[in-house]
């Protein structure tokens, strides 16, 4: 840490015996909420110029002169400002929306060509306000969906909120919520996300070309940032759906310095069920969430943000029930030392736990199990130069991974069973550099380390699963460490005005392992800290990508190709004892992976009809020694072709159609290749391991919103979706079952037939 | 582990769309594999052996039991040969093994060997069978008249015991039911069970404690989890007994207790 910043100064002090450069210094908000606009850019006449970092921070260096400074940010018009540059100087700037705005519908949130420019590739970015018009599942906005209609993200099942990025599993993706890690990102069984759209501001998915900043899973990282509500006015936003509600408050307690927004969501599925039918009247399904967030500035370099978010899910009938949930808690100082040298501090927590309840007249059985996160983290951003902008930083991350706990008649059963610590740090270095008019390079590196920390037991199991021998480790002892080398680069070169080809490689270790025997993201899934029998997974990533935009980038295309390489994944092995089992380190296979592919998107972002193309062409492939006679065989999410079509078309003002049409390749799965009879009873048998595919998936979704009144004062719409209009009935799951008389056969469960849904939404 | 594929329905029922219906999807054939079932009843001194081949998904639904197999029992130093009972099934009484000992077991099919072996456990007897009425409205088959029974015996203090709890109703093997444990955790208490099958009220219920091998065990504990079905099912696999030679099937030993009520 020393000696990088030791580095920093050598090369501020160079830079400052060049004697004539001053510095441009401050922030970019949107004018009517106050909101900071991050990812904006700031060029001055030539073309050199930088972009607002996530608080909307931005900082230029130039020699002595008079500039034409240019502030832009898509949707909003440009602000250009004449600075007379003979001094250090600070200038925050608002943009307002464009005229033009209300009858224009932008897709992403970059500026017209950013996406040719900047070394992003393999990054996904949505605009929040866009998803709002995609025709989603009973009229609930779900970003995680969206996200699952971007070539490269795959949905893992039917309504579901988990997504395979790149043929990744689903807990390679690293979800974080204002920088907590969010470990369970689904509501009922997935069909729900636990993003509630109202109160998010910006959610970018990085597929590859991982920042140095992030680390710790192997395939992606969904960064989901919160409004920061409003700082000018009191505003209102909502809507009422068939089964959920929705309210949001946002305001300022102090104009210009302080706001606060509170977000809330329930759904009443329970309620409407017990309408129709008696029989669900001791049962409860529903489930809430909560944000919120306030920040206060403390003069001009001080600034603080608190966010939070709760969320729960609640199933229950008489004497049964089930319920799990996320909370967590960001405070975040943002400081700036001087005008080139902005920093953010944050403390984080982040805990997921579930438990389940039994009581069947005279046994009472309970389960709990959960997971707990404290984190620091320290985030630096240097602008060196126009053609150099660092950010460096360190992060620490205590882990604990409390046990199945057991209990039988109110009674514990295994005492055994302990809580896991573990820390978790990185350090990291990177810099973005300009080199030339036409190659820019973004590279860096990022150190990890992962120790298991005592009290603790660490077992050797034999192949019997037996335990062979045990050493027990003291509270507070470090007793295994393993360290991470994490090297990171992309490059971006541009061919002309319209193309540049962009490449990237890097390498991420994953130190936690979900382990999951179910298709849908269920509560039961468990986190397994690596351990001495546990060897973190490493992933390498290479990406090549082209993009190319036409007619003054109302079309854009891109393609990119990548290559990854798994190292010590984990899976159970077969027949593994899951519930309630706390060595399940006896119940693990360890192997390697290996997935590839080709991405197609071609976007039309202007004029009346909108929307995209997204075709993904891959291949995800496993290989344990344990299973499949040591082969190479499909993983679940190996999905060959995956095809998604969304296209929004706006009649007039007040009048939007939306439709999208998703195909893809069924999962790979295991199907019995024959049967046969023991103990009475029929078994399947099985032959290669997911040699099979469930049939093809299709579905096509439309929505219209009419736009009832849209003022500044009050707007209100409503909005009716169909999901699955044409009725396909795509397996859910396929069990294999004996029939009537004698034969066996196959059973579809289709779990979404047609499915109509209205929402009024309203803003004030 | 239905409970998620009970919500998942709970759901689609409230949403009123979901639909499961009989599909006809293509499968794979594959070659006939043998299938080798050996029991070894330690109380009444027997052992029986099913000798079977696996048949295509969609044939008839069937066992296709094998003749002309060539079985040996091996204690101590004695070798028994199996008789053959009636078509695929060979058997063996008047046994004289006892508690630690081990028994192997041969059989020869097509100029192939498959052999196992397994040590017979200790005994443990069923003291008590109970039933309570279920009260818990999950599931189209839980009518008001729907009773669970519990099974409870005295666990065997001081080393590893494993079970499985059978039942019979009205005399007819229940069969499906692969629930397995040990004693982990209750060594040498008085352990209560229930057997996860719903018995109608009237019924006469035949419970059976099986006091087995691990052998035993570890077939049916795979079993069972390859029988779980739908969200959370784990990924299919052939469950792998004790044979040599790539034989399905195992060789296990067991005591057995009973006892019957009438609900």
């Amino acid at each position: 840490m020393k000696k990088v910043l030791l580095l920093i100064m050598v090369f501020a002090s160079t830079s400052v015996l060049k004697g004539q450069d001053f510095t441009l210094s401050g922030y970019m908000k949107d004018k009517d909420s106050g909101e900071d606009l991050m990812y904006a850019t700031v060029s001055e006449e030539s073309g050199l110029g930088v972009t607002t970092n996530l608080y909307g921070f931005y900082s230029l260096t130039l020699p002595k002169g008079n500039y034409k400074i240019s502030y832009s940010y898509v949707g909003f018009e440009t602000k250009v400002i004449e600075v007379n540059l003979d001094r250090d100087q600070e200038l925050t700037v608002e943009l307002g929306i464009g005229a033009n705005e209300l009858d224009q519908v932008t897709i992403t949130a970059e500026k017209a060509d950013d996406n040719i420019t900047n070394t992003e590739v393999g990054v996904v970015s949505l605009d929040v306000k866009e998803t709002l018009k995609i025709p989603v599942l009973m009229g609930e906005q779900n970003i995680l969906k969206t996200f699952q209609l971007m070539p490269g993200v795959a949905s893992n099942s039917e309504g579901g909120s988990g997504f395979f990025v790149r043929g990744g599993a689903t807990d390679q993706n690293l979800i974080l919520l204002d920088e907590a890690p969010v470990y369970n990102a689904s509501h009922l069984l997935g069909f729900f996300s636990v993003f509630n759209s109202d109160a998010l501001k910006d959610v970018k998915l990085y597929k590859g070309g991982i920042p140095a900043e992030f680390g710790g899973r192997a395939s992606s990282v969904m960064d989901v940032r919160m409004k920061d509500g409003n700082l000018k006015e009191w505003k209102a936003s909502g809507g009422i759906g068939v089964i959920s509600s929705r309210l949001t408050l946002e305001g300022p307690f102090d104009k210009d310095k302080g706001s606060i927004i509170v977000s809330g969501r329930r759904t009443y599925a329970d309620v409407v069920a017990k309408a129709f039918t008696d029989d669900y009247d001791d049962a409860d399904l529903y489930f809430y969430d909560l944000n919120a967030k306030a920040n206060y500035k403390f003069g001009s370099k001080d600034r603080i943000y608190l966010s939070g978010y709760i969320g729960r899910d609640m199933f229950g009938f008489e004497d049964f029930g089930f319920d799990w949930g996320n909370t967590t808690f960001t405070g975040r100082w943002n400081h700036t030392f001087n005008n080139r040298l902005f920093s953010n501090t944050s403390i984080v927590y982040s805990d997921y736990d579930y438990g389940f309840g039994l009581d069947a007249g005279a046994v009472a059985v309970e389960l709990s199990s959960g997971i707990y996160d404290y984190l620091l983290k320290q985030d630096y951003n240097y602008y060196l130069n126009p053609n150099n902008t660092m950010k460096f930083g360190w992060q620490s991350n205590f882990h604990e991974f409390k046990p199945s706990e057991f209990k039988f008649d109110g009674e514990i059963v295994d005492n055994d069973a302990y809580s896991r610590l573990a820390l978790e740090n990185g350090l990291y270095w990177s810099n973005e550099q300009k080199i030339g008019g036409r190659l820019t390079a973004n590279y860096g590196l990022r150190i990890s380390s992962f120790s298991n920390i005592g009290p603790g037991t660490e077992k050797v199991f034999d192949a019997e699963d037996d335990v062979v021998s045990e050493t027990a480790y003291d509270e507070g002892e470090f007793y295994n460490t393993f360290y991470g080398f994490e090297p990171r680069i992309s490059t971006t070169y541009i061919l002309d005005g319209q193309s540049s080809l962009k490449a990237s490689y890097n390498r991420n270790n994953q130190y936690l392992h979900l382990l999951s025997n179910s298709n849908a993201g269920t509560p039961t899934d468990i986190w397994l800290p690596s351990s001495p029998l546990v060897k973190p997974t490493i992933a390498d990533q290479v990406a090549l990508g082209y993009f190319r935009n036409f007619k003054s980038n109302t079309y854009k295309f891109s393609t990119e190709v990548y290559y990854k390489r798994l190292q010590n994944t984990v899976d159970y092995e077969d027949g593994a004892e899951t519930f309630g089992n706390n060595n399940i380190e006896s119940e693990l296979v360890f192997g390697e992976g290996r997935a590839y592919g080709a991405e197609f998107l071609l976007e039309k972002t202007k004029g009346k009809l909108t929307g995209w193309i997204g075709y993904t062409l891959s291949k995800s492939e496993l290989r344990s020694n344990e299973i499949n006679q040591g082969n190479w065989y499909s993983a679940r999410q190996d999905r060959t072709h995956d095809l998604s079509i969304v296209g929004l078309y706006e009649i007039n003002p007040k009048l939007s159609l939306s439709a999208t049409w998703v195909y893809y390749t069924g999962d790979a799965v295991t199907f019995p290749a024959g049967k046969y009879y023991v103990d009475g009873s029929l078994v399947n048998l099985y032959t290669e391991r997911n040699g099979d595919r469930m049939p093809t998936y299709h579905r096509l979704d439309a929505g219209l919103t009419w736009t009832i009144k849209d003022t500044d004062k009050f707007s209100h719409n409503l909005n009716f979706s169909v999901y699955n209009a044409y009725n396909r009935k795509n397996a859910y799951s396929i069990n294999f079952e004996e029939g009537a008389n004698g034969s066996t056969q196959a059973s579809r469960l289709a779990l979404f037939g047609t499915i109509p849904s209205l929402t009024w939404n309203f803003n004030f | 582990m239905k409970m998620f594929n009970m919500i998942a329905l709970l759901l689609g029922v409230v949403f009123m769309t979901s639909c499961e219906d009989i599909i006809e999807l293509e499968l794979d054939n594959t070659e006939a594999r043998i299938i080798i079932e050996a029991n070894l009843d330690a109380t009444n001194q027997s052992v029986s052996v099913i000798v079977s081949e696996s048949n295509d998904f969609y044939q008839i639904a069937e066992q296709i039991r094998i003749d002309g197999a060539v079985i040996e029992l091996k204690h101590k130093d004695e070798v028994i040969s199996l008789e053959r009972e009636s078509s695929g099934i060979y058997s063996a009484e008047e046994l004289n093994v006892r508690p630690g000992e081990v028994v192997e077991i041969s059989v020869d099919l097509d100029n192939e060997t498959y052999t196992a072996s397994t040590m017979i456990p200790s005994a443990s007897n069923l003291t008590k069978v109970d039933s309570i009425k279920f009260d818990v409205p999950i599931g189209p088959e839980m009518n008001g008249d729907t009773y669970q029974v519990f099974s409870t015996w005295q666990d065997m203090a001081g080393e590893v015991n494993y079970y499985r709890l059978r039942s019979y109703t009205n005399d007819v093997y229940d069969t499906g039911n692969f629930f397995v444990m040990t004693d982990d955790g209750f060594d040498g208490n008085v352990i209560t069970r229930p057997v996860r099958i719903p018995f109608e009220g009237g019924s006469k219920v035949t419970m059976e404690l099986l006091s087995t091998d691990r052998a035993y065990y570890n077939y049916y504990l795979q079993l069972s989890s390859t029988q779980s079905e739908g969200l959370n099912s784990a990924v299919p696999f052939n469950p792998n007994g004790n044979f040599t030679n790539n034989a399905l099937g195992y060789f296990g030993a067991y005591h057995t207790s009973i006892l019957t009520i009438q609900l």
